[in-house]
């Protein structure tokens, strides 16, 4: 006989298998009929009676799972998570942001992420996800995002596939051509840039897709340590105080005798960098690299010139 | 179970009664811990089961969710000996690739929507976090939400400050004078450069300001009655070289006029050092056309940040 801590209930098991099962949030009937036929090498029909026998029981205790061409969905869990009004706002704003992804792959990602939770709502949460959902208009941008639905998939396979790219914009009536690396798709203010890294400045920067004239793939695949140029720039007096650095910078704390503060920079767009800086006035001077140092001077003198 | 009993669309010999008391007893400790004695009573004393079950009963239930993947640890006599469920196969798991993907959406949904959706999303994405097995889920929202680090409710208390336009004292940690007691009409909270400030007009210096929300320490309290203050505002006239479209405008401007490429910007600000930061940040697109003091300012500007790249 045997003892009280090895004795267990098989049905017990059953029952959690099938929900281990289940709780994935579909399940083939193939799967789970086997399951109650691999147990006690019951035939077919009788393990479809153990089937319905186990699905009466999670119905009875509140767990609803339906059936519709031959998958098992489970529209409830265990678990409970309860969603007052803000929270059904803020996930139905979650679930309408999915046309930011044009990728398929990617939508069916975030559609199983998206399920997983809904199915561990409450009835009531869920009642109000469906209400909000309706009031909520779609993304802002859903307009300009079927516009160019096109040019930002074709730039996410580029980003994904990762070979050289020749890349034809426009910007302020000029043509430019370059050859790059597609790093990846970014939205601002409901728009939607290719970031990419230039070969040739060194540097990352972003094009609105919308200006993208032409892209050809290089036959050649993009390496993975391109390293970018660093911007260095040194602030002072009550900016070096206040100063905040960004996540794409290191400064080492330590001012120099005049109360200068040097900051190293990576990364940051160096048209978006300048504009930045620009707005330090004497603050700031930049000290390299050279270019982006010319750059800046242009910048001053060529405003200078505007007031000649 | 009642509704199911009294439609007579069941019967007890369609249904497994122990796997039901698995369930029972499984969704108990999902609630708290608890002893035998609080299993066998709950059986004794629910309305369809009625029945009374001996501890052996009970502990073959325990050992079967154990079977089935729980894991449940007992305390100590002095503590109860209560069942504590410590993990069980059906809690949130989310994939690397789905979490993945979440962070793609997050980053673009939090630089498109307004600080109070942000608030909002925030704040379901925490309880979300509660019940994720994966810690990598919080890790990654931690790293990449642009409010990691803030205090969520005194966000909101802002936030509530600024859609009454309250005039508030804030405790704040100043850069330069270190922490110390401000006063501010509030009117918006928003991002600019990745970072978080509160726009509205200062009491003491009598001109619109802007604060970085990560310096506020806390409300000190809300004035009921504002102060009458006398707000000395500038008009400014600029041109932009830009796209009209392209440009994005602050509450504060307005379009004028636009002339082959060639936009007239008006700004009213009491804010001079706001101003002229906007005015540079244009570059060389920009010009002053008015008023002439600011003119000044901004050449005399250009020609100190000229005279810093001359060594």
């Amino acid at each position: 006989m045997k003892k009280i801590s090895d004795k267990y209930n098989e049905a017990c098991i059953k029952v959690f298998d099938m929900l281990k099962l289940l709780s994935n949030g579909t399940a083939k009937y193939r799967d789970i009929i086997e399951l109650f036929t691999n147990y006690d090498n019951n035939e077919t029909a009788a393990a479809n009676v153990i089937l319905n026998k186990y699905l009466n029981t999670l119905k009875i205790f509140g767990i609803n799972i339906s059936k519709t061409k031959n998958i098992y969905y489970l529209q409830n869990s265990f678990f409970s998570i309860n969603l007052d009004e803000k929270d059904a706002k803020a996930f139905s704003l979650l679930k309408s942001s999915k046309d930011y992804l044009t990728s398929q792959k990617q939508q069916e990602f975030f559609d199983k992420f998206l399920r997983s939770i809904e199915m561990r709502l409450t009835k009531e949460s869920k009642e109000l996800v469906e209400t909000e959902s309706k009031q909520l208009s779609n993304i802002n941008s859903e307009e300009y995002l079927n516009k160019y639905r096109d040019i930002i998939l074709k730039c996410e396979i580029c980003c994904y596939e990762n070979q050289k790219l020749e890349l034809c914009f426009t910007q302020e009536n000029k043509a430019y051509k370059v050859m790059c690396s597609p790093r990846e798709i970014t939205f601002k203010n409901g728009k939607a840039y290719l970031s990419v890294f230039n070969h040739l400045s060194r540097q990352i920067f972003e094009v609105p897709v919308d200006l993208i004239t032409s892209m050809k793939q290089m036959p050649v695949i993009s390496k993975g340590n391109e390293v970018s140029v660093t911007v260095v720039y040194k602030i002072g007096n009550a900016l070096a105080k206040s100063y905040c650095l960004k996540e794409c910078e290191t400064c080492d704390g330590k001012p120099d005798e005049n109360g200068w503060l040097t900051i190293i920079n990576h990364n940051e767009d160096f048209d978006e960098l300048l504009k930045r800086l620009l707005r330090y006035g004497s603050n700031c001077v930049v000290l390299s690299p050279k270019n982006f140092r010319e750059s800046m001077i242009t910048a001053i003198d060529n405003t200078l010139k505007n007031y000649e | 179970m009642k509704e199911f009993i009294k439609s007579n669309k069941i019967t007890y010999n369609l249904m497994s009664f122990t796997a039901f008391k698995a369930l029972l007893i499984f969704s108990l400790l999902l609630e708290a811990p608890r002893s035998y004695n609080d299993i066998i009573e709950y059986f004794a004393n629910h309305d369809y089961i009625n029945e009374k079950i001996s501890i052996d009963t009970a502990r073959v239930y325990i050992n079967s969710l154990r079977m089935a993947g729980c894991v449940i640890e007992k305390t100590n006599r002095a503590e109860g000996s209560k069942f504590v469920l410590i993990s069980h196969p059906f809690e949130l798991e989310i994939p690397p690739e789905q979490i993945k993907v979440f962070a793609k959406i997050y980053k673009t949904v939090s630089k498109n929507i307004s600080i109070e959706e942000l608030i909002m999303l925030e704040k379901f994405l925490r309880k979300l976090c509660k019940n994720i097995k994966n810690p990598e889920f919080k890790q990654i929202l931690d790293k990449i939400s642009p409010l990691t680090g803030f205090n969520i409710k005194l966000l909101e208390d802002l936030l509530a400050c600024c859609r009454k336009k309250n005039q508030i004292t804030i405790e704040y940690n100043s850069p330069h004078s270190g922490i110390k007691a401000m006063e501010i009409i509030c009117d918006k909270m928003d991002f600019e450069s990745s970072k978080l400030y509160l726009y509205g007009t200062s009491i003491e210096y009598e001109q619109s300001t802007y604060l970085q929300v990560g310096r506020i320490i806390k409300i000190l309290d809300i004035k009921l009655i504002k102060n009458e203050i006398n707000i000395h505002e500038i008009r400014a006239l600029y041109t932009v070289n830009a796209n009209s479209q392209e440009l994005q405008l602050k509450d504060n401007e307005r379009i004028v006029s636009i002339n082959n490429n060639q936009t007239l910007i008006e700004a009213i600000s009491s804010n001079k050092f706001a101003l002229k930061q906007r005015i540079l940040s244009f570059g060389s697109a920009c010009k002053v056309i008015e008023p002439s003091d600011l003119r000044e300012e901004i050449i005399e500007t250009l020609k100190q940040m000229r005279a810093g790249y001359q060594s």
